[in-house]
């Protein structure tokens, strides 16, 4: 081939000889030419091609084929092997020009700033939410030191996951993914073990997911309804006197009184027939979370859930809104810190806990699924709290819109995760992604129960979110990874003894992590 | 009154060997989408596609259960095997069965010996592009003399085929340039037209698949697989039309340096013709066509071989 460097339209001779050729021809070739057809001149000999006749007529058919199916469709779609080499490939410009892939791996590798892009979009969630009260549950100082080393952890057995398919001889892997892999080296226990692991990390986010959506809800409408009707809060017993208000345990100086404000609180709630009847049709967990099912049930039953992954970039700007929000709230509020090592003191809690493990279960979902970096936090001590916007009083602007953001993000990922799902499972079980309008509803009315179950009886989110996490964690981030790097480098017969050691902490450094979530 | 005896051409062959896109892509329809199954076929998928005015492509997708084959050749045989005109088997040639695939094929050989023995036989050893460049003639000539050891006493046609590359199209233009009727006479007709109206290149497409069936050049030209890629961009813009409900006719394509004309031509045909000069005017062209046409249907109502045994529909 000849100058392939050079771009096409820019050359001299066809290019001119077309014009010279024809002076009543109004049409000029170079701008009016469809950007993707190969130059030809079917009168003079010109000169060669740069494009390679084979892979003009593969570029021919492959535009026939892609006209018989539909854009979902793979099976007519080319295989690697078919595709001419990189340097047989010219990428035609819009504005006429052609130039040649570089490098035989540019073709297959994004930009790394899409790649991280894509990754963090995809990993940003919910788990921001309950990080503060994880940090709390472990002590500030503890809690980042096992931020930093949790993050380290996963991200080493992140990296051990991505090499697994590289080291499988003799297959094409091009398309596998982990359960593949576990399917490959365990058989049919690992594929069936890595598909309900997996099954407990989605369904255990939908949970919460859940659970966040009632609460949000609830405070949204809470907030019209005050708004409307003009009524001003009444949780003033516990708020601050400040111009920002915060939900703040209130300073008992009376140590030896009667602490009567609390029972009055108490009591108020248990008398029946002075209830709003706007609270009894609008409970954050007897009623709020059955108004849900009414939206979302038929939604999860959608076939495709491809309309729903449009709106990923709404949990970016979530999350951009949280930052934004949690440090002018820092500003106005202002530093509270004091170090007090091991003891509790009425306000602060000490800096290294023996709650840290509960920090640990909720890390190991949030790297898994989530990432979370929002860790600057006042203190809270009532156990309920567990949600970082349940800390503002419902009166809160800024927070009411975080809210609604998170609200209507969230309404867009649920459908998604319930269509992961049901693919996956559908897929294992019955071999077809959508078997049958009944075996659908079946499924979501079984996970959208789970949803509204816990969203009455137990909404704590830090503690589903550090269960679920610490169970799938324990098998798709820790056991199943480090056993396969172990059985490949075994059978390339590189596995030393410290790697296999090491490896064998880490397996049961997760079982640890699971163990004890129970006993705290 | 029409009568009509419909021959039948069976595409047939494992599931999953590729005969449903093979068809697809021969005949431009769309790929039925509950083609891909998951699990066992309990029933047979069936498809025809009209083309060569009497011929019926009838697609059986037959499961690759065992119990389920020896049913159909039991039963079914007399049906199925009736009145064909051609059989063409498709092979996988990635196929870990062989034993079995031959084994279903000599069935089929022995439904054609019975109750069609004049029919042809053609075997496609289809995904050539899943074997090592190297092999592939090797691999090819073994498999040949294997079929046509099996077939005899039949004889039996052996092409290697791919999706992705012009051999699934040279294998279908060969299959289909046997099964016109007075093809040899078409031809030297088709290049005395070309002498008499000057024209660079004479095409002549099959009407369904627009697979090239003849054609005539009067000096050498540059792109070998034009052939291909005409075939493919009429078999688009077909399938454009069919989204409006409108049906393709004809088609004039014409600059400073030539002139291109797609037209029906007769009734299993279509007919392009390309003028380099492009002072000839395009009426000139098209009056020559369309007399051409006349003739040329004439030699296509010719007695010819039994398997023309039909009248026009009127």
């Amino acid at each position: 081939m000849e100058d392939d460097s050079r771009p096409l339209l820019s050359s001299e001779q066809t290019g001119e000889d077309y014009l010279q050729r024809d002076s009543t021809n109004s049409l000029d070739f170079r701008t009016k030419r469809p950007f993707h057809v190969e130059r030809k001149n079917i009168i003079n000999d010109g000169p060669q091609e740069t494009v390679s006749a084979e892979a003009a007529v593969l570029n021919s058919r492959l535009h026939y084929y892609s006209r018989l199916m539909g854009s979902s469709d793979r099976q007519l779609s080319p295989p690697d092997h078919v595709i001419p080499q990189p340097d047989e490939i010219y990428i035609y410009s819009p504005l006429g020009t052609a130039f040649k892939v570089p490098g035989s791996d540019h073709t297959s590798k994004n930009p790394s700033i899409i790649t991280i892009f894509a990754i963090w979009n995809t990993m940003m969630g919910t788990s921001i939410l309950s990080m503060p009260w994880g940090i709390k549950q472990a002590g500030f100082t503890l809690g980042v030191f096992i931020v930093i080393f949790i993050g380290l952890l996963m991200l080493y057995c992140c990296y051990i996951v991505l090499k697994s398919p590289k080291s499988i001889p003799c297959v094409d892997t091009s398309d596998w993914e982990f359960p593949d892999v576990c399917q490959y080296y365990f058989g049919k226990v690992g594929q069936w073990s890595s598909l309900m692991f997996s099954m407990v990390s989605l369904v255990g986010a939908m949970v919460v997911y859940w659970v966040l959506m009632s609460n949000f809800l609830f405070n949204t409408g809470q907030f019209i309804y005050n708004h409307v009707h003009n009524i001003n809060v009444s949780d003033s017993e516990l708020e601050t006197n400040g111009s920002e208000k915060v939900i703040c345990p209130y300073p008992n100086t009376n140590p030896g009184g009667n602490n009567t404000i609390s029972t009055l609180y108490l009591s108020d709630n248990g008398n029946m027939s002075d209830v709003n009847p706007f609270e009894r049709y609008w409970s954050k967990t007897n009623t709020v979370p059955f108004y849900l099912i009414i939206l979302l049930l038929p939604l999860l039953c959608l076939r495709s859930a491809s309309f729903f992954a449009r709106f990923t970039f709404l949990g970016t700007i979530s999350v951009v809104y949280l930052i934004v929000l949690v440090t002018v709230k820092a500003v106005r509020l202002g530093f509270h810190l004091e170090f007090h090592w091991f003891d509790k003191t009425e306000f602060y809690v000490p800096e290294f806990r023996l709650l840290f493990p509960q920090l640990t279960g909720v890390l190991t979902l949030a790297f898994f699924i989530h990432n979370c970096i929002i860790t600057l936090m006042k203190n809270n001590k009532d156990q309920e709290n567990n949600n970082f916007l349940d800390n503002f009083p419902s009166s809160d602007i800024m927070v009411f819109v975080a809210r609604t953001f998170l609200l209507f993000q969230m309404i867009t990922v649920y459908p998604l995760l319930g269509y992961l799902v049901r693919v996956q499972m559908m897929g294992q079980l019955f071999g077809n992604h959508y078997p049958s309008f009944l075996h659908v509803l079946i499924l979501n009315i079984l996970i959208v129960g789970a949803g509204v179950l816990m969203a009455t009886f137990y909404p704590n989110i830090g503690s589903i979110i550090r269960f679920s996490g610490a169970i799938c964690g324990l098998a798709l981030v820790f056991v199943f990874p480090a056993l396969v790097h172990m059985i490949t480098l075994r059978r390339q017969g590189m596995l030393r003894w410290t790697s296999a050691i090491s490896h064998s902490l880490l397996i049961l450094l997760g079982v640890a992590n699971l163990v004890a979530q129970f006993f705290m | 009154r029409a009568d009509f005896i419909l021959f039948e051409v069976l595409l047939m062959g494992k599931s999953g060997s590729g005969k449903t896109s093979m068809r697809s892509i021969i005949f431009a329809n769309y790929i039925a989408r509950d083609t891909r199954r998951l699990g066992a076929t309990i029933d047979v998928e069936h498809s025809h596609v009209r083309f060569l005015g009497n011929l019926v492509l009838n697609l059986w997708d037959c499961g690759g259960q065992d119990t389920f084959m020896e049913n159909y050749f039991t039963s079914q045989r007399d049906n199925i095997f009736r009145n064909v005109e051609v059989l063409i088997y498709v092979f996988d040639v990635e196929s870990r069965e062989l034993e079995k695939d031959m084994h279903y094929y000599q069935s089929c050989l022995e439904a054609i010996l019975q109750n069609s023995p004049d029919a042809k036989v053609f075997c496609l050893v289809h995904k050539m592009d899943l074997v090592q460049e190297d092999q592939r003639d090797l691999i090819f000539k073994e498999r040949e003399e294997d079929l046509r050891r099996l077939s005899r006493p039949l004889a039996c046609t052996c092409f290697r085929t791919s999706i992705w590359d012009e051999t699934l199209y040279k294998a279908w233009s060969s299959i289909v340039y046997q099964l016109i009727p007075n093809v040899q006479q078409l031809e030297t007709n088709l290049r005395n037209f070309a002498q008499i109206i000057e024209a660079d290149e004479v095409l002549l497409f099959e009407r369904a698949t627009f697979l090239v069936i003849s054609h005539y050049q009067c000096k050498e030209q540059r792109d070998a697989h034009r052939f291909e890629k005409i075939s493919n961009i009429i078999k688009q813009f077909k399938l454009s039309c069919s989204k409006l409900a409108a049906s393709f006719q004809s088609m004039e394509v014409r600059n400073s340096n030539f002139a291109a004309f797609i037209d029906v031509f007769t009734s299993n045909t279509y007919v392009m013709v390309i003028m380099s000069d492009p002072s000839i005017p395009s009426a000139a062209t098209l009056i020559n066509i369309r007399n051409a046409r006349k003739h040329f249907e004439k030699l296509e109502r010719v007695d010819g071989p039994k398997h023309s045994l039909h009248m026009r529909m009127r």
